[in-house]
């Protein structure tokens, strides 16, 4: 995306595209399940399994075959499209010859999403079209006071707009 | 377009069961969209990661 380009425009919203999920009851089974109930895998498995016998007895389906099943589903969900990265990091710099503190050998696991993504895909969201500024600005009142407000009516967005970035190459 | 980068970070401990877990959540949002939607929608703050937290020890 170059600077003067516009967002791209959102895609077409199809009411019956439940995608990952098979179907509407396929996720609203999902929905009640892991965000309303936040049933444990173990009694969502027990519940699949009475439900499998039940649909069976008319030739049917449970809507998943187990929780893993519908973890896979609701991490398959698209919205949003920025998925989670993970690395490691540990302490390599100077150690004391004895009993160096437990953080200089612990390994950390650092999970994110690509920051530069995910601010894309807030200046993209027409959520906030009627409440955004494209350009810092200063506000005065009638008496030439100045009014201070969102985060571009302030002193640094200013300064970053006149200041020093114009003089930079 | 100038777009200014916040972000912001703060330890929070998660009760769960009987265990209890401590994230430090770093969280990012841009200057362009104004404050009454930046906190009340929750795309206008979004969550980057999850920092380390090493533990320094309290003996010298």
């Amino acid at each position: 995306m170059t600077d003067d380009e516009p967002p791209p425009p959102l895609e077409p919203f199809d009411p019956t595209d439940w995608t990952p999920f098979t179907s509407q009851s396929q996720f609203e089974t999902a929905e009640f399940l892991f965000k309303q109930a936040q049933m444990s895998a173990g009694d969502i498995d027990k519940l699949l399994t009475i439900w499998a016998a039940d649909a069976a007895a008319s030739g049917g389906e449970p809507p998943f075959v187990d929780h893993e099943h519908l973890y896979k589903k609701i991490d398959a969900i698209p919205v949003g499209g920025v998925p989670w990265q993970n690395f490691s990091v540990s302490y390599s710099g100077p150690r004391p010859e004895t009993n160096s503190p437990p953080w200089m050998e612990q390994t950390y696991e650092i999970y994110f999403r690509d920051p530069r993504l995910l601010f894309l895909n807030m200046l993209a969201n027409p959520m906030f079209a009627d409440n955004f500024d494209y350009m810092p600005m200063r506000e005065f009142d009638i008496h030439g006071s100045r009014r201070y407000e969102h985060f571009m009516s302030g002193d640094w967005a200013w300064r970053q707009a006149v200041g020093p970035l114009c003089s930079s190459p | 377009m100038l777009v200014p980068i916040l972000m912001g970070s703060d330890k929070t401990t998660v009760t769960h069961g009987t265990g209890q877990i401590e994230f430090w959540p770093l969280y990012g949002s841009v200057g362009n969209i104004h404050n009454n939607v930046r906190c009340t929608h929750g795309s206008g703050l979004v969550l980057i990661g999850f920092l380390a937290i090493p533990k320094s020890t309290q003996t010298l």
